[in-house]
């Protein structure tokens, strides 16, 4: 796992770049005044209204689940795409090249059925009011 | 220095991972929990990583990191207010919890009991170097598994049409 | 073991000079080089950084027939430098409304995944800080945290605009990683291998054409996956627009709607890296179509210029640095760093020459035209490499 070690050293190196940063700001950044209309939150010199906090479509809550479903769709195919990219083994293994194809086709060809399902519902409509 | 290194990396990542994951279950705020939630994943790819299977490690960290997570965080970005402090009030949410985590518990002991461990080439003949899994993942998916990666996508398939039937009920 | 010392072997002389050399050369001193090439890389990324926003503003005024910054230095260049002096020296708000841990951890976030993916680039034949088997997949895994960043830093504000911009660039972000992955995949198909390194030497082969190999110049030029994934690689280049929340896709922070998004209520050094982690971010994906499209570091044979003089002196004196591979490294580092500047340039181009899109627009163009379109395109080349073998 030697080849992962690098990589280690460079999240290490982030850290303490952002670290190093963030404090070297904290102690020679000018000191200001506090008052109560400088800890409001920023809405353009308009007096604030409510909280923060309002309540979102659920739209995005359904675009970030079908980003998981698609994104595991997508880690499956990539060794799928280096097997059947390897020549070797394409034409070594037992299941030769048609039915390599064959057996990513129905893999995707079941969820572009669920892409289409999807679209169709219409969840993906942002345009009109939900 | 390779037998100890491993070692210690192990270790150290068992430690994050479970130690993280105590956090993630006690922490009082749940944005904390979140950020426990996410080491424990990185301690988890580590110790993929360790066992020399670094294609599942990265893929942990795309799946459950970049994925599980992400939507854990939607939830706390669009709700109304996330109540500061949750507490599981019922003591019957004690017992289901109680027993849904012993069976898995058992479920998973039983499944490491039971695998062969030194299948791959690199653990048999006792060469520590790790091979590149992510071909070798490919070549089993494709033949010995076939049946588990078709069946993975009809999984998907089911998972989308239920998220797009309840956001349609949402919504209307 | 580190490739830059993959054709060294261990020394037998001593003295201080000969000490040092060996100690470089060493397999098992490997962490050593990688360290260095971590630092390297890790010190260049700010001032890179610091010389785009310079570029990015000339060249908006260029553009738009301003002047731009034209007061610090020679043609403005310092300009740069004068801003970090007032990042620095500038009062550290931190507002009372905020949630305060995440808010001083969501700038760090936003820095550390870009630099991260930039340890998995390989700049040259020999300079690669971690050459890994997963390579592509690896990236991918570690750009994805940079989500965290925005919808942290907007949710932890308490603040409306930016809540507003850390959902929205959080949608907007896993929305397109859909179709990045799947152009991506296209040129998988093709290498059969996810290691960088091979993908770059892939488009380094020469073209096959029923069995015969050309190695003229134009099978040279049409051996890039540029010309042999043309769809794949516009569709890469549009989602990796959204990806790093750049024009014509800024929704996050599209200011006439949302005052700056996401990092509104920022200030001083957060903002700035904030800032650094967007600049940084098209780094990383500018480098990353530059290996899978635009083949790496290679220039029609201007790479292996080198080569025989680094056989030449690596088997004349063993157990030495070979300097002349670092020489061709340089080489090689150059070559690349020609092609970012020109992508860099483009995404500069395109940002001050394109309105932005609205918001729907923006989710319908990601999951009903790039995705459908990634997928055909994905299927094509299956069936087209099948037919060819």
């Amino acid at each position: 796992m030697n080849d992962y070690l690098p990589v280690l050293f460079m999240a290490l190196f982030g850290v303490l770049f952002a670290t190093a940063a963030l404090g070297v700001s904290a102690l020679l950044g000018q000191r200001g005044r506090q008052n109560r209309v400088k800890n409001t939150p920023y809405e353009c010199g308009m007096p604030i209204e409510s909280h923060a906090h309002a309540r979102f479509s659920v739209k995005f809550y359904i675009v970030a689940m079908l980003f998981i479903l698609f994104d595991v769709e997508v880690v499956f195919m990539y060794p799928w795409a280096v097997s059947f990219g390897n020549s070797d083994f394409a034409r070594d293994a037992f299941p030769g090249t048609g039915l390599l194809l064959a057996e990513a086709a129905a893999f995707v060809v079941v969820l572009f059925l669920g892409w289409v399902y999807v679209v169709k519902k219409g969840v993906l409509e942002w345009h009109q009011e939900a | 220095m390779e037998g100890l290194g491993i070692q210690l990396a192990f270790y150290s990542f068992a430690a994050v991972t479970i130690g993280s994951a105590l956090l993630a279950t006690m922490a009082k705020k749940i944005v904390n929990s979140a950020f426990a939630l996410m080491a424990t994943f990185f301690g988890v790819a580590g110790i993929y990583g360790v066992l020399g299977s670094d294609f599942m490690a990265v893929t942990q960290i795309v799946v459950y990191v970049g994925g599980i997570l992400i939507l854990l965080c939607f939830g706390m970005l669009l709700t109304d207010r996330v109540p500061d402090e949750f507490r599981v009030r019922s003591p019957r949410r004690y017992v289901g919890a109680s027993i849904a985590a012993t069976l898995t518990f058992v479920g998973l002991a039983w499944a490491i009991s039971g695998t062969a461990w030194a299948r791959l080439p690199h653990i048999t003949d006792g060469s520590a170097e790790a091979l590149p899994t992510t071909a070798l993942i490919g070549n089993a998916l494709l033949t010995d598994y076939l049946l588990p990666f078709e069946f993975a996508s009809i999984v998907l398939l089911v998972v989308l049409v239920g998220a797009a039937r309840v956001a349609r009920g949402g919504t209307r | 073991m580190n490739p830059l010392l993959a054709q060294l072997t261990a020394a037998e002389t001593d003295g201080w000079w000969a000490g040092f050399q060996a100690f470089f050369v060493a397999p098992e001193n490997a962490w050593a080089v990688s360290l260095l090439l971590v630092l390297i890389v890790g010190k260049t990324i700010p001032g890179m950084v610091s010389l785009l926003v310079w570029v990015e503003r000339r060249g908006a005024a260029l553009l738009q027939d301003r002047l731009g910054p034209n007061r610090v230095g020679p043609f403005g260049i310092l300009q740069s430098i004068a801003d970090l002096v007032k990042f620095i020296f500038k009062e550290d708000v931190l507002p009372g409304h905020v949630n305060k841990p995440i808010f001083l951890l969501a700038p760090a976030l936003a820095v550390i995944p870009p630099l991260v993916v930039l340890s998995f680039i390989p700049w040259g034949a020999n300079v690669a800080i971690a050459d890994v088997d997963t390579g592509i997949l690896a990236c991918f895994a570690f750009s994805s945290l940079h989500v965290y960043s925005v919808s942290l830093g907007g949710w932890a504000s308490n603040s409306k605009y930016p809540l507003l911009g850390g959902v929205r660039a959080a949608a907007q972000m896993i929305s397109y990683e859909i179709a990045l992955g799947l152009s991506a995949l296209s040129v998988f198909v093709i290498a059969g291998t996810l290691r960088l390194h091979d993908v770059v030497m892939f488009q380094t082969d020469g073209l096959t054409i029923a069995g015969t190999t050309y190695d003229a110049l134009w099978a040279r030029i049409l051996d890039w996956n540029l010309f042999k994934q043309p769809l794949g690689a516009i569709i890469f280049l549009i989602a990796g627009f959204a990806e790093t929340n750049r024009h014509p896709f800024d929704m996050p922070e599209a200011e006439s709607e949302l005052a700056a998004g996401y990092h509104t209520e920022f200030s001083s050094m957060k903002f700035a890296l904030f800032f650094l982690g967007e600049y940084a971010a098209m780094i990383v994906m500018s480098s990353l179509f530059i290996v899978m499209y635009l083949g790496g570091w290679t220039f029609f044979g201007v790479e292996n210029l080198l080569t025989d003089w680094v056989a030449e002196y690596g088997a004349a004196n063993p157990g030495w640095i070979n300097w002349p591979l670092i020489v061709e490294a340089h080489l090689h580092v150059g070559i690349f760093l020609g092609k970012l500047a020109f992508l860099l340039w483009f995404f500069i181009w395109v940002r001050w020459s394109l309105p932005r899109f609205r918001y729907d627009q923006l989710m319908s163009i990601g999951w009903k035209r790039l995705l459908p379109a990634s997928l055909l395109w994905f299927a094509l080349t299956a069936v087209g490499v099948a037919l060819v073998r």
